[in-house]
């Protein structure tokens, strides 16, 4: 029980746990706007992750304009999607959309494949390989980045729906569909804009994690999996709970790898959210209620 | 009624008396029938077409060398459509209605063992390229194996560390599919019998991403030099976070750490590391002049995973040169092959029929696997 092994661990765990918060924050927010769960979300981080690869390494695009371009390409993607996945069946119960995202999902993982092949690819990295050296422990500085990134849009994010206007229409938007209709709020151009949003944090995510890992059509439903899992962890719908749940993945998962076992180390995702859902199914931070009203 | 159903009964019977005959007389005048049973359709698809390339390299330097004892090579080739039912059915139809002298089998350990009962009915000396240490000792004696089998490259990855380097502390990382789980069992024997210290031994799943844990578990467990049984993806990333924590131990892969798609990802983190492969591409002569003509031929380097074919077709032709076409004398003289350098290595038969008993241990410089030594870990 060495005190940098530890260190070392939590570092990697924070983050690990920022970029599920990143995904999980993406299903809270469209569960918000529309009630359904967006199973695609993993994939909105797998294929930003291509793009990005695709316009530096095919194109030769510098860093920071292939990024602008992937995050104005996920938002688009994320308004087209939820005039594929969603609109249509927006008057139908929770269900169908449901499997449509899934299918949605399926879709993009193999047009990845076809589009990009089977290989997976490694991102160029925007930070040094080298670990920086911080307290005596090694820490990749991609994995600062992460953090730092994350930290960012959660302070971005605070303001946009505390601050603006837009921001206050989207979560009024969320609570009561039919009050904001009565109040004049275009309420399916905000559920769009929300789609838009949370596509693009999966951008974030994707090129965050991008240069770490490398670039494959099944690095989404990794993501996807344990994000939705940090989201009810957290509580599903509390927007510090899904940080709150993925940190706390992230940081138990790193441990439990090294003081139990490895080999089942994404067992204990699944065994904690088992616990969580049988003592307690509202989550860390849920409303004891279970529907809105 | 009664009438038809017995001229029918005869008919058939009179067929059947006819195939008997007909089988008993092998090989038509003239050539020599070898079968080669591919996977020319499905999954291995693309595999299955290098291998037709290796091997018609061979057929032709054979044939155009005036053939074995005057006779040509007649190689007929039948798909095995990557599939167990499909390797049994190409058996079938090379041994009795192509009626080939001997075949060149099947590359996958799963296709060897669905066919490996039918190829010890037919008594038909058959030539594989299926790595699966099991299947040269289940007591069929037409098996020969021309690859390096698993335990193999696991014997040599000891063998090296024990007399090439002053490292006694190992650890074992692997994946837990059948492949990595197979060959950290066989590293695992294979270091305690060699006196080895295993001072660690895990295993992560395929998709694993975040090493961090597992290098401080192996690090804290005091491995001088780790052995790593995985696939590309993970070994990449693993050389990866492993030297962001400053390379605390010395790196030793199985042979996907040397293939091209892991150098790819891996890049300037593999620099330096060791991995084992078959065999390293320039390695001998033999080699160089078997990439020359491939080269010739295709306008194209040929591909590591079919040249089995090449060196199976070679010796088969070399024993039938000696034993005619007898079956069982062209198995004593497939075993009696010592010291024959093909292009993957010098092949020596064991009494079970394992052809090769080297591999190479390379350092990767330059994103290039360079041959640090072959170790022949001699018959098992």
């Amino acid at each position: 029980m060495d005190w940098s092994t530890n260190l070392q661990m939590i570092a990697a765990g924070l983050a690990m746990g920022s970029i599920y918060a990143l995904v999980a924050l993406g299903f809270v927010l469209i569960f918000n706007a529309v009630n359904v769960v967006n199973f695609a979300q993993g994939e909105f981080a797998m294929v930003p992750a291509f793009v990005t690869v695709w316009l530096m390494s095919s194109l030769n695009i510098p860093f920071a304009l292939t990024c602008v371009i992937a995050v104005i390409f996920m938002g688009i993607f994320g308004i087209v999607f939820q005039r594929i996945a969603y609109y249509p069946l927006r008057h139908r119960s929770f269900l169908p959309v449901v499997i449509s995202t899934i299918g949605v999902g399926i879709f993009l993982k193999n047009g990845a494949q076809i589009i990009f092949g089977a290989e997976p690819l490694s991102m160029p990295r925007p930070t040094s390989a080298t670990a920086l050296k911080m307290l005596g422990v090694f820490v990749d500085p991609q994995y600062v980045v992460v953090i730092l990134c994350t930290l960012a849009l959660l302070g971005f994010q605070y303001f946009f729906f505390e601050k603006t206007m837009l921001g206050k229409k989207m979560l009024a938007t969320a609570q009561d569909k039919e009050m904001a209709r009565l109040l004049g709020i275009p309420v399916a151009k905000m559920i769009a804009i929300t789609f838009a949003y949370s596509s693009i944090l999966g951008a974030a995510a994707g090129i965050l994690v991008g240069p770490i890992f490398f670039v494959t059509k099944d690095m989404g439903a990794m993501l996807g999996l344990k994000a939705f899992c940090s989201a009810i962890l957290g509580g599903f719908g509390s927007v510090p709970g899904a940080i709150m749940g993925g940190i706390f993945l992230g940081v138990i998962e790193v441990f439990a790898s090294y003081y139990i076992s490895s080999a089942y180390r994404d067992a204990f995702a699944f065994i904690i959210l088992i616990l969580v859902l049988l003592l307690r199914p509202q989550g860390f931070f849920g409303e004891k209620i279970a529907e809105k009203a | 009624m009664k009438r038809l159903h017995c001229i029918f009964t005869v008919s058939l019977l009179s067929i059947m008396a006819l195939a008997v005959v007909g089988s008993g007389s092998v090989v038509a005048a003239e050539e020599i029938r070898i079968g080669f049973t591919p996977t020319i359709t499905g999954t291995h698809a693309a595999g299955g077409a290098l291998s037709v390339k290796s091997i018609k390299v061979a057929l032709k330097e054979i044939n155009a060398a005036g053939g074995v004892n005057g006779e040509k090579i007649d190689l007929r080739i039948i798909d095995s459509q990557s599939s167990n039912p499909g390797a049994l059915a190409s058996l079938q139809k090379a041994v009795e209605q192509e009626n080939v002298l001997a075949l060149i089998g099947c590359l996958y350990s799963t296709q060897v063992s669905a066919t490996s009962d039918a190829i010890q009915k037919y008594g038909i000396p058959t030539f594989i390229g299926a790595t699966n240490i099991n299947l040269t000792k289940r007591g069929n004696p037409w098996l020969f194996r021309v690859r390096p089998d698993d335990s193999v490259a696991a014997g040599a990855m000891v063998k090296y560390i024990k007399e090439d380097t002053k490292f006694t502390k190992v650890g074992i990382l692997h994946d837990t599919d059948a492949f990595g789980t197979g060959g950290a069992d066989l590293v695992e024997k294979a270091a305690k019998e060699a006196g080895l210290t295993v001072v660690k031994r895990e295993k992560y799943g395929t998709a694993e991403k975040e090493f961090t844990p597992l290098i401080l578990l192996i690090k804290n467990a005091g491995a001088e030099i780790l052995i790593l049984y995985g696939h590309e993806e993970a070994t990449a990333l693993f050389q990866r976070q492993m030297r962001q924590h400053g390379s605390p131990f010395k790196f030793l892969g199985s042979p996907s750490a040397a293939s091209k798609d892991a150098l790819n990802l891996a890049k300037e983190a593999a620099e330096g590391i060791w991995a084992v492969v078959d065999f390293v591409p320039g390695q001998t002569e033999e080699n160089k002049r078997f990439a020359e003509a491939y080269k010739k031929e295709y306008n194209e380097n040929y591909d590591s995973l079919s040249v089995w074919t090449y060196d199976g077709l070679k010796i088969l032709a070399n024993a039938i040169k000696k034993a005619g076409k007898d079956r069982a004398k062209i198995r004593e003289a497939i075993l009696a092959t010592q010291g024959y350098k093909g292009v993957q290595g010098t092949y020596s038969f064991t009494p079970n029929g394992d052809g090769l008993s080297e591999v190479s241990i390379v350092q990767i410089e330059k994103g290039r696997p360079k041959l640090l030594k072959i170790v022949n870990v001699g018959a098992r």
